[in-house]
């Protein structure tokens, strides 16, 4: 029942959408474009349209069903002077997940601009929604893909990626002494689980690099363009974890977990499972301040294996932690 | 011949006769000019009469739940002296306004950023003014939902887009290049978030079994969805827990079986408390969780990490020290995560107060140290 009716009311939405497509060209349009238009095979097109079509069947033919549709080897035809030649508004759903998105870059913006931006947002979506927004079903969703101390600086960087603009930035690398400043070229900006990244042309460097946007403290969108490489793809850069890193020389760092934790380390990917509950994972890293950062996070509970190197790394750090807190008001420890 | 005629055919009839009618249409002529009813309709039967009537108010709410605007009407005839009801559906109502770009530079509406240059315009339907940055926002917020990792909408957002761009061209603004990554599981997740997100509008009450991560143990749960937030590339559900007569956090991951309520979809279960507030349970740090009265920590954050710290506002600034090292406070309601956050720093954020909690970090550092007891030395 409930099968038939989802059936029904995605067959209805996808008409409605196809048919204003396909009238408003008078050679009407190619099945395959149609498919990836509405976002499924041929062969469900097909079958959408024969049910419109086998409407003549028991319908006279009068005001409000003039609808002709042509289905032709690879494309489909319609004439019509009825109905149905404009897209409908948007459903509630529609409307609730453009409400959803108009947040999502509100949440970006910077803190000043969002409440008028919303107020414009919410405007449009009354001219365009075949009702208004329920309050109650917006304020149900919380989408906080972004961080909330961000002051414009990711909506610069995508801005200026989207506009092929290079920017200057600040950028504090992990363990170093001080801020350093760059001049990139942001080819895209990707977020993960574990936060937003910019992938962009260093020119410092003459390489593609990985910048993680909560290090970048600020940005000068230049006025000197750059070519984004026609090839360029994030692809590679994605981990099969979901993840975001790429390097040319990394090593391996056997960690491993304590049976306490083991359940959280085991969600999020593989792990060698040893016989006293405890796993090991390898994990591949090309900074060792990002793996003894992350191990130090689990105190006892997380120990590097190997290699040597980091092991000490970890320990010299956790001796830091100790002197630093026995003299806090001196300047930087170590 | 009403068997053959599937639920899309009726739908259609039903909306064609309906849109752009001046004069509602009574029930009766409903009955008989959309032939899936009228099949039933004129044999004359009650039963079948019955039936046909109870399918169009069927039909009726279900496009209406859809967004079609079907609008009942009263009005009289008989030069006043009868009360008819009859349903219409307004263009204005149903199709989406013509939607003109409006160049900053230029007042007047533009062709050159809108694909309706290629259509006439077939109805009298009001025009949609739209300054570029406001049609390009559209478009945006509606390509970020759509990519949304496991968003239970994405469907929606996608058919929503291809609506607007019936009228605008999609490159306007310039496609912003952001992505972001699902992780591997993420239609897994999404096949229990739709039903989940379909319950919490429809305020529905549904069951799962739940693999819970503090215990290790796997319960069956039910629950009143009263939320669903995205955080660091996870979907949690707020609700209340009807067996544990509390709200709490499940990570959407976890669940299995998910199984909303089924009987009476159009009647809620249940109403969300009017003061309830899904941020408060979407926070951003693991320590700012928690039932627990807070105690005020504050971090000596040594440069340049403390332009790091200021950079993404963590804490409050409490005190700028002339070696550009910075004091920030922080209401910490778990301490455990709180301080292994700050162990992260390795030495680069000092804990100043309370005295205990800087011993209680100095314990955690000591214990990694003898971890490695032979390699410090």
């Amino acid at each position: 029942m409930s099968g038939g009716r989802a059936q029904a009311r995605e067959q209805l939405e996808r008409l409605l959408l196809l048919i204003p497509e396909i009238a408003r060209e008078h050679d009407g349009r190619r099945l395959d474009e149609l498919a990836e238009l509405v976002g499924t095979t041929v062969d469900r097109v097909v079958r959408d349209l024969e049910e419109a079509t086998a409407r003549a069947y028991y319908h006279h033919a009068g005001p409000g069903d003039d609808l002709q549709i042509l289905i032709e080897t690879d494309r489909v035809r319609i004439w019509t002077t009825g109905e149905f030649r404009r897209p409908i508004k948007l459903s509630p759903l529609e409307a609730l997940a453009l409400a959803l998105g108009f947040r999502i870059l509100a949440a970006d913006d910077r803190p000043g601009n969002r409440e008028a931006f919303l107020a414009r947002a919410a405007r449009l979506e009354a001219r365009v929604a075949s009702r208004a927004v329920d309050g109650r079903a917006a304020a149900g969703f919380h989408i906080a893909a972004g961080d909330e101390g961000e002051d414009g600086v990711r909506l610069a960087l995508m801005d200026a990626a989207a506009a092929c603009r290079c920017c200057r930035i600040e950028y504090l690398k992990a363990g170093d002494e001080a801020p350093g400043e760059r001049v990139v070229h942001p080819y895209a900006v990707g977020y993960t689980g574990g936060g937003w990244y910019l992938i962009g042309h260093c020119t410092m460097r003459d390489a593609v690099r990985l910048f993680r946007t909560d290090r970048i403290l600020s940005v000068s969108v230049l006025e000197s363009r750059f070519d984004r490489p026609a090839d360029f793809d994030p692809e590679p850069w994605i981990t099969r974890l979901g993840g975001l890193y790429r390097a040319d020389h990394e090593i391996e760092v056997r960690v491993r977990y304590s049976p306490g934790i083991a359940r959280w380390i085991r969600e999020k990917g593989p792990v060698e499972e040893q016989a006293d509950g405890s796993v090991v994972v390898r994990h591949r890293v090309a900074d060792i301040e990002w793996i003894v950062r992350h191990v130090l996070q689990y105190g006892a509970e997380a120990e590097v294996l190997e290699p040597a190197e980091v092991r000490r790394a970890v320990a010299e750090a956790a001796a830091r932690v100790i002197e630093a807190g026995r003299a806090p008001a001196t300047g930087r420890g170590g | 011949m009403a068997e053959q005629i599937t639920k899309l055919q009726r739908w259609l009839d039903l909306i064609a006769l309906l849109v752009g009618r001046r004069l509602p249409v009574t029930v009766e002529e409903i009955m008989e000019r959309v032939p899936a009813y009228a099949a039933r309709w004129v044999e004359g039967d009650e039963t079948k009469r019955a039936t046909a009537r109870r399918t169009f108010e069927r039909d009726k709410d279900e496009l209406r739940a859809l967004g079609i605007p079907i609008e009942t009407v009263t009005y009289r005839i008989n030069y006043g002296a009868e009360e008819v009801e009859g349903y219409r559906i307004t263009r204005r109502d149903f199709y989406l306004p013509y939607l003109e770009l409006v160049r900053e530079s230029r007042a007047t509406p533009s062709d050159t950023g809108s694909a309706s240059g290629r259509s006439v315009r077939p109805y009298d339907l009001e025009a949609l003014e739209l300054p570029e940055d406001e049609a390009a926002a559209a478009l945006d917020a509606l390509r970020r939902v759509a990519d949304l990792p496991a968003f239970p909408y994405a469907a929606e957002a996608r058919s929503a887009l291809r609506k607007l761009t019936f009228d605008l061209v999609p490159e306007i603004g310039g496609d912003r290049p952001v992505f972001y990554i699902e992780r591997p599981d993420a239609g897994r997740v999404l096949e229990r978030l739709r039903p989940l997100s379909d319950a919490l509008l429809a305020r529905k009450r549904v069951g799962f079994r739940y693999h819970g991560i503090i215990r290790g143990e796997t319960t069956d749960r039910e629950v009143q969805p009263y939320g669903l937030f995205f955080q660091r590339g996870q979907w949690y559900l707020v609700a209340h827990d009807l067996g544990r007569e509390e709200i709490r956090v499940f990570r959407v991951g976890r669940m299995e079986d998910v199984r909303p309520n089924r009987r009476a979809p159009n009647t809620p279960d249940y109403e969300v408390p009017a003061d309830f507030r899904l941020q408060d349970y979407a926070r951003r740090n693991a320590w700012e969780l928690g039932e627990e009265e807070p105690v005020r920590a504050k971090v000596l954050f040594r440069f340049p990490l403390s332009l790091w710290a200021a950079r993404n506002r963590h804490g409050e600034l409490v005190e700028s020290r002339t070696d550009g090292g910075e004091v920030r406070a922080f209401e910490v309601q778990q301490v455990d995560p709180f301080l292994r956050w700050i162990l992260g720093f390795g030495g680069e954020a000092v804990t100043l107060e309370p005295p205990e909690l800087a011993r209680e970090l100095e314990r955690m550092a000591r214990d990694v140290v003898a971890l490695y007891g032979e390699v410090a030395g």
